[in-house]
């Protein structure tokens, strides 16, 4: 399971850098190996490349632009609601890829929880294989998808991937 | 609420969530505001879940057409032209209660894109329950990427549509609380359609059409060029009109 490893991977020591009201926590873990590489979260939108060392351009939205982090890193999407509750997702950085998708919160009543069994790993594989949420929405989906994809699609435009 | 902030906005309306995607345009949220109070208000006017909207108070007999607001109006006039135009597949009164729900969702977020472009956003996609109208194309993209739905199997896709300036609507063995009906054993059963076309409620009408009677029975779909469709077989055969802008999966 990628999720489990990257998270024993991970030395959680829990640093909470910084509360970013618009779309949620931003939430800093040290990595095993702390290299002082800084990382802009607010670099330009590529596809699965690791950012590159810089620093924020001048006069960039202050509330977009992220400390500069090294190591590992997660970033909380927004809370969407579905028609059966709320569908939030958390993203984990490795130096600038994403190598895992956390499910924090979906809806918890029997049919949903019965749906998302099946489809949530497929979601979570779909989305680090092709480090984005791959289609800009999904036509004749279920809400759950929709809110998942919703939610992991503002953390991956917080943390600029 | 939850959600409100770029690059979302997500709001639950129509009985259904409806998601704003306006790609971090900050100077977004009048735009926004008008929008989604628009939706309400069309909710409002609109439901057959409420008993003081004017369709209900039209359906009770209690309001003529002719005095209601002006949108009642445009709305039931494009329901009786779609049902005339899918040889009745399409039905706004089904077992004789009015209900313009199949088609005034889609006009509705049509009007709420006319609300963002008229406040000069230029890029965006509002999807409706994943029925989707999308203007403009991302940064650096020719168009929106959107997802097919699998009928047969959540988060899954068999394909891809590009939109740009148009919009998707599906239904589909999926869908909850549809408006689906009228499915009998003799038609070619489809486990999804979807229909892309420059306008969200009549791709929304079409697909349910489709759906409800069959590819065999839906000839007068010929008689809207504008709109190509793509249907899903229940063993996931893709059948689809040759204008359909289809990537399979």
């Amino acid at each position: 399971m990628q999720r489990t490893l990257s998270l024993i991977g991970l030395l959680v020591v829990g640093v909470l850098l910084l509360f970013n009201p618009d779309t949620g926590l931003v939430t800093a873990v040290a990595s095993d190996v702390a290299v002082a590489q800084p990382v802009m979260a607010e670099a330009p939108a590529t596809t699965g490349e690791p950012p590159l060392p810089e620093v924020p351009a001048a006069g960039s939205p202050p509330s977009t632009t992220l400390p500069t982090i090294s190591g590992t890193y997660s970033v909380l999407g927004a809370s969407i609601p579905s028609e059966f509750g709320l569908f939030q997702v958390e993203i984990v950085i490795e130096s600038g890829v994403m190598v895992d998708v956390i499910t924090v919160s979906e809806p918890a009543d029997r049919r949903s929880k019965r749906i998302n069994r099946d489809a949530i790993p497929v979601y979570e594989e779909s989305a680090i294989s092709t480090q984005s949420a791959e289609f800009d929405a999904i036509s004749g989906a279920t809400v759950t998808w929709g809110a998942y994809a919703a939610s992991l699609e503002s953390a991956l435009v917080e943390a600029g991937l | 609420m939850i959600g409100i902030s770029p690059p979302t906005h997500v709001e639950h309306v129509m009985g259904t969530a409806v998601l704003f995607d306006v790609r971090g345009d900050r100077s977004a949220q009048d735009a926004l505001d008008e929008a989604v109070a628009m939706l309400h208000w069309v909710d409002a006017t609109f439901s057959v879940h409420r008993h003081d909207s004017e369709i209900s108070q039209i359906s009770m007999g209690e309001l003529a057409v002719v005095d209601a607001d002006p949108r009642v109006w445009e709305v039931l006039a494009a329901c009786d032209a779609l049902q005339r135009g899918t040889s009745g597949a399409f039905d706004h009164r089904p077992n004789g209660v009015l209900d313009p729900s199949g088609y005034v969702k889609g006009w509705a977020v049509e009007a709420a894109a006319d609300v963002l472009t008229r406040h000069g956003l230029t890029s965006f996609l509002i999807s409706a329950g994943g029925d989707i109208v999308a203007r403009g194309a991302p940064a650096g993209a020719d168009g929106w990427r959107i997802g097919i739905q699998d009928p047969t199997k959540p988060g899954s896709t068999v394909g891809t549509v590009e939109l740009h300036d148009n919009a998707v609507a599906s239904s589909g063995l999926y869908e909850r609380g549809s408006h689906i009906w009228g499915i009998t054993g003799e038609n070619e059963a489809l486990a999804g359609v979807s229909i892309v076309g420059p306008d969200l409620g009549v791709a929304d009408a079409l697909a349910t059409a489709v759906f409800a009677s069959g590819l065999r029975h839906a000839s007068w779909l010929a008689d809207f060029p504008d709109y190509a469709f793509i249907a899903v077989t229940p063993d996931l055969r893709i059948l689809r009109s040759r204008a359909a802008p289809f990537v399979g999966a």
